[in-house]
């Protein structure tokens, strides 16, 4: 994929600490247009913090960030790091739309209401142009018959699927899901990797954090082993998870490689 | 008991009552209104980053929390105007003090609901891009007014009850003026009764219909 594009992404040299603990140790990454892109690691080891300081919802140390060639959050071409202003990090907000592990619907809202209120509030589209643009999203998404329910009445995976369609909403130049089955009851998993299965399928250009070892198989073009604060694998799904000789992937693989192992031997 | 009742003399003194729960009722509009802005006022010095704004609108709140409301109207009444030159008529008075007792508590309610807004739901809105008044507005503001309902509504009900303290300095509200019809007519029990009763009928379907509306609420947006 990666040749003559140039990347969507560029992930220069991040890290990020709290207080004395350093919890990302220099992440470098490219992520390039219509790739579907895995991070992987155990609970703890930065993968959480990574996604959410590329659109500065946690505020990296150092290191640049780079969307379609503009840095995001601050400007470090100085040598005094200078915050942007609050409209272009809002703006660079939007065009990386997140997903979150606990869906994070509006609760006083409707479900259209929460897919309306980026593109009315902040594109400024009519009510009418957002209604239509949601509801095909919401279609998309096979939620429509709920776009008037509150998102209390709504099961986990249902939830999920709202907030993929609101963040789609915004048109954003990748997606960023943050363990987005992870809170969900395991017969709830299956609704939510589907629809993601099919923006992939469109070519939406995806961040993925995620402990679903078959998803992050089959669907991802790239995936990244995170641990303790540092990409120690990355390439493709069955370099990876199946045949990286580091004997840390090899353990985190363990059961996946066992399961692979099985269905050849049999 | 064979008391005489008299219910007829409520009917008899009617302006002078009508005029005490008029009193009574300008004193709770002005109170709540002025108090919740004095809250709103308050809310975001208190919860601000800056130790120079938040630390005065702490003290002030913690001050008036820990007087007595009584003791406030009465302390207003005789010694601001020495303090300050600045006579108040008694009814402005005790408007003032109890405005500024509901407002501090008015401050820890708005402040309590705003904390209660999930951070996350904060987190999706600034990642759709949403300006931080944008997730006032549309996010914070509605979210924390729906979680504070219910002590909001009672703080209400407190400042109803903190009308009567006006007449500690003869502000001729409700309970003033029942007071003085009593002494006058000899007719205590039937006006006092009466009085009783118009908080009791004012307040009692106030907390109903904000129960009912709670209730609502809660299992509209929060409740599976």
């Amino acid at each position: 994929m990666a040749g003559p594009q140039s990347p969507i992404l560029s992930i220069q040299d991040l890290k990020k600490s709290y207080g004395p603990v350093e919890v990302l140790k220099g992440i470098s990454f490219d992520v390039f247009p219509r790739q579907v892109v895995g991070l992987l690691g155990r609970s703890g080891s930065g993968k959480s913090t990574l996604l959410r300081c590329l659109n500065f919802l946690e505020i990296p140390n150092s290191g640049r960030i780079l969307l379609e060639n503009e840095e995001v959050g601050v400007d470090s071409s100085q040598a005094r790091r200078r915050p942007h202003p609050a409209g272009v990090l809002a703006r660079q907000r939007r065009q990386m739309a997140m997903v979150f592990q606990n869906f994070n619907l509006w609760p006083h809202m409707t479900v259209i209401e929460n897919v309306i209120e980026g593109p009315v509030r902040v594109l400024g589209l009519s009510q009418e142009e957002a209604r239509a643009g949601a509801m095909r999203l919401l279609r998309d998404v096979g939620m429509e018959h709920k776009a008037d329910q509150y998102p209390i009445r709504l099961s986990g995976g249902q939830q999920q699927r709202v907030a993929i369609a609101r963040a789609l909403a915004m048109r954003p130049k990748l997606m960023l899901f943050d363990e987005p089955t992870s809170s969900l009851d395991p017969e709830l998993v299956a609704e939510v990797l589907r629809v993601m299965r099919d923006l992939a399928e469109a070519g939406t250009t995806m961040l993925v954090v995620t402990h679903e070892m078959a998803f992050a198989r089959d669907v991802c073009d790239r995936v990244m082993l995170l641990h303790e604060g540092r990409l120690i694998e990355a390439g493709p799904p069955r370099e990876v998870m199946l045949e990286s000789q580091n004997p840390i992937a090899a353990s985190f693989f363990a059961g996946l490689r066992g399961e692979a192992a099985m269905s050849e031997g049999s | 008991m064979d008391y005489d009742w008299n219910f007829g003399i409520l009917w008899e003194y009617r302006g002078m009552l009508w005029q005490g729960v008029l009193t009574t009722m300008r004193i709770v509009g002005l109170s709540v209104v002025l108090g919740i802005v004095i809250g709103m006022l308050l809310t975001p010095l208190r919860m601000s980053d800056h130790a120079i704004l938040r630390w005065p609108a702490t003290a002030i709140i913690e001050v008036f929390r820990s007087a007595p409301p009584l003791v406030l109207v009465v302390w207003s009444y005789y010694c601001l105007p020495i303090l300050t030159g600045l006579t108040l008529p008694g009814y402005w008075t005790s408007v003032v003090a109890i405005s500024l007792y509901s407002g501090v508590y008015f401050a820890e309610i708005f402040r309590s609901g705003v904390q209660a807004v999930d951070r996350g739901l904060i987190e999706a809105a600034h990642s759709v891009g949403m300006s931080r008044l944008l997730i006032l507005k549309r996010i914070i503001i509605p979210l924390a007014f729906l979680r504070i309902m219910p002590p909001f509504t009672g703080q209400c009900i407190m400042a109803i009850k903190n009308s009567v303290l006006g007449s500690y300095i003869a502000v001729g509200e409700i309970l003033y003026e029942g007071q003085r019809l009593s002494t006058h007519t000899f007719r205590p029990l039937e006006i006092l009764t009466f009085v009783a009763l118009f908080f009791i009928f004012t307040i009692m379907p106030l907390s109903l219909v904000a129960g009912a509306i709670e209730r609502r609420v809660y299992r509209r947006y929060f409740r599976r």
